[in-house]
């Protein structure tokens, strides 16, 4: 029996490495029962398994193609997407304001927060903008698995897909996010391991000394043998890219949703630098290495994806290509985590914000399920779209730079100052988005644009800028005509207002009206603990 | 495939499998047993009754425990990730 490539001990290898996860995911049924369980994992999972969770969202099948396409663009720079700039310059602020907040509030989507400490139109926005976002993260997933089903296997494109869809979804509506921690602890092992095993066999092909030559010119992140962006130096492409990659955990449900899955407000920060970073790293290196090597080895592939699986194919023994499939694939466990967020999303911030209000939470729960399965078929239609580009990250970066980065900024300012009032974000992220979205338009259709604005991570530079400065304006105005919000609305909102000359009374009642208004009924911190009196719980 | 790259024998890809099945029910059942435990001690109690019983207070602006080792101080990560950051910044530029 033989398979494409595979022989029947890679098929039984791959079906091996699949079908344990659905087996598995039966046993977390059982964690399954309310919202909180269901989405954030009833804030049990000890820090080391948030860690390795939160790479695995930054890892999932279409970002190990992610990290080596760019490499095969740019050499070490696209190395640099990841590590360590954009993402350390982010964490820090989800680590010292954002996730303390969340945490705190017990809100289970980002986005919750962000009515807490804006307003609803904001909480829309930035809802619809990461479910746009995650639709183009699943969209490259499927084409990720399609494509090496189709390298290997010999299985078409469009087949491969609709295989790849049905892959983790479901384990992942039984399991819920229990069995999503649990699995990709397992899936990042072999993963990573494959990785490397990859790696290590086309080093032993090509010999180490000429592996080192082809990978030495290309090893700086700025300094690489091209200029990335055609008219701008590479120093300031580099800049442009650091800010898209810093708003990625911000603004991303599924990291915040793993982040808040913590046992406790501390390991869930500490989990975002360790294991997180560590793992990460070493999880994309060898990606990152074939990446480079790749570009001399395969040159001209379109979309660049493809080298993948043109590694795995000439590179792999028969016999070892189902764990190194098998184990690539696995990491599509991590797409069900991304339907699932989007399920989140629009059950929590939409269904349950505004069609049904006060329906069991077992309703939610079964809603969500359904959701997250059904939600693996839509992104399909993003396929083409990515198909036609270089590489299929680059619909993600036009779209989440042109018009899905403005929506962090919020989230940072309104994080760490009581300044910024409640109607400023929604209009300083339009007025963001609108620009942003405008020279892509004009650069597309109309004429093309000087690269040092049009660029993809130019873009983000001008669009969050804008957000700001109209943040600011708007504040200004709306503070001098209503006033500035009081110390006592933004408790529990804004961790690091002065709390012990706050009237406790007044305090309860404010908070507990805006809680009702906002039906965050599952608060259960808002209590003596954080505000000095006693607990209050809506 | 390039014609040279060959296939495992029969008994090598026989222990692929044997390894792969091994490894995963180590991994999955030692998983399920920690998150199990996990559930049974915290899953069911508010964040307020957690931290009580973890011994958790408010130190400055952050919840951490009475006695916070190293490897959990999320501080002490934020630190040495971003030193780790700047010497790999300046060493590869």
């Amino acid at each position: 029996m033989a398979w494409g490539l595979l022989n029947e001990f890679d098929i039984i290898t791959i079906i091996l490495l699949l079908s344990a996860t659905w087996i598995y995911s039966i046993l977390f049924r059982k964690y399954t029962k309310t919202l909180k369980e269901y989405y954030i994992a009833g804030k049990i999972i000890p820090w080391w398994m948030v860690g390795i969770d939160l790479a695995s969202v930054a890892l999932d099948i279409g970002n190990l193609y992610f990290t080596l396409t760019w490499c095969y663009a740019w050499g070490w720079f696209g190395f640099s997407q990841n590590m360590p700039w954009g993402w350390v310059a982010g964490s820090w602020f989800i680590s010292g304001w954002i996730l303390p907040a969340m945490y705190r509030l017990g809100v289970i989507t980002n986005t919750t927060w962000l009515e807490a400490r804006f307003d609803s139109s904001m909480r829309q926005l930035a809802a619809w903008m990461q479910i746009l976002q995650r639709s183009f993260v699943l969209s490259g997933m499927l084409i990720g698995i399609a494509i090496l089903f189709e390298v290997t296997t010999g299985i078409k494109f469009y087949e491969g897909i609709a295989l790849a869809g049905v892959i983790s979804v479901i384990a992942t509506a039984l399991g819920g996010k229990v069995y999503v921690m649990a699995s990709e602890v397992v899936q990042a092992t072999f993963s990573m391991t494959a990785g490397f095993v990859l790696l290590f066999f086309v080093i032993t092909r090509l010999g180490l000394a000429k592996f080192l030559e082809m990978l030495s010119p290309w090893m700086h992140w700025v300094k690489v043998p091209i200029e990335v962006v055609k008219g701008i130096p590479n120093e300031v492409a580099f800049i442009g890219m650091v800010l898209v990659c810093a708003t990625y955990g911000i603004i991303n449900q599924e990291y915040m949703s793993k982040a808040l899955s913590g046992r406790t407000e501390h390991e869930a920060r500490t989990a975002l630098w360790f294991p997180n970073m560590l793992v990460w790293s070493l999880w994309m290196l060898p990606f990152a290495y074939l990446g480079i090597i790749g570009r001399q080895l395969y040159p001209g592939v379109k979309p660049a994806d493809y080298v993948l699986g043109y590694f795995v194919r000439d590179y792999i023994p028969t016999g070892l290509l189902g764990f190194i499939i098998g184990s690539f694939i696995a990491t599509s466990a991590d797409f069900g985590s991304t339907t699932q967020t989007i399920a989140s999303l629009l059950i929590i911030d939409f269904y349950k914000r505004y069609i049904k209000k006060e329906a069991p939470e077992d309703h939610y729960v079964k809603l969500s399920k359904i959701l997250t399965i059904l939600w693996c078929i839509i992104p399909a239609i993003w396929v083409p779209f990515q198909m036609a580009l270089p590489f299929v990250a680059m619909l993600y970066i036009m779209i989440t730079g042109a018009i899905i980065t403005p929506t962090f900024v919020p989230y940072i300012v309104g994080s760490v100052s009581k300044f910024f009032s409640r109607k400023s974000a929604f209009i300083g992220c339009i007025t963001g988005g609108i620009v942003g979205l405008a020279i892509s338009i004009i650069n597309s259709f109309v004429t093309p644009l000087p690269p040092w604005l049009s660029h993809s991570w130019m873009v983000p530079i001008y669009s969050t800028s804008i957000c700001l400065v109209v943040m600011i304006i708007v504040s200004l105005i709306e503070n001098k005509v209503k006033g500035p919000l009081s110390d006592e609305e933004l408790i529990g909102v804004v961790i690091t207002l002065p709390t012990k000359y706050i009237k406790m009374k007044p305090v309860q009642n404010i908070i507990s009206s805006r809680i009702q208004r906002i039906k965050l009924n599952h608060l259960s911190l808002i209590s003596s603990q954080f505000i000095g009196g006693e607990q209050c719980v809506a | 495939m390039s014609p040279e790259v060959g296939a495992l024998s029969v008994i090598e890809s026989f222990i692929v499998i044997v390894a792969i099945v091994l490894i995963q029910l180590v991994l999955y059942l030692i998983l399920y047993k920690i998150l199990r435990r996990e559930y049974e001690k915290v899953g069911t109690l508010t964040d307020e009754e957690k931290y009580k019983k973890l011994g958790i207070v408010k130190k400055g602006s952050y919840y951490l425990p009475e006695k916070l080792p190293w490897y959990v101080n999320p501080r002490f990560w934020e630190i040495f990730t971003l030193i780790v950051s700047i010497i790999l910044l300046i060493l590869m530029w």
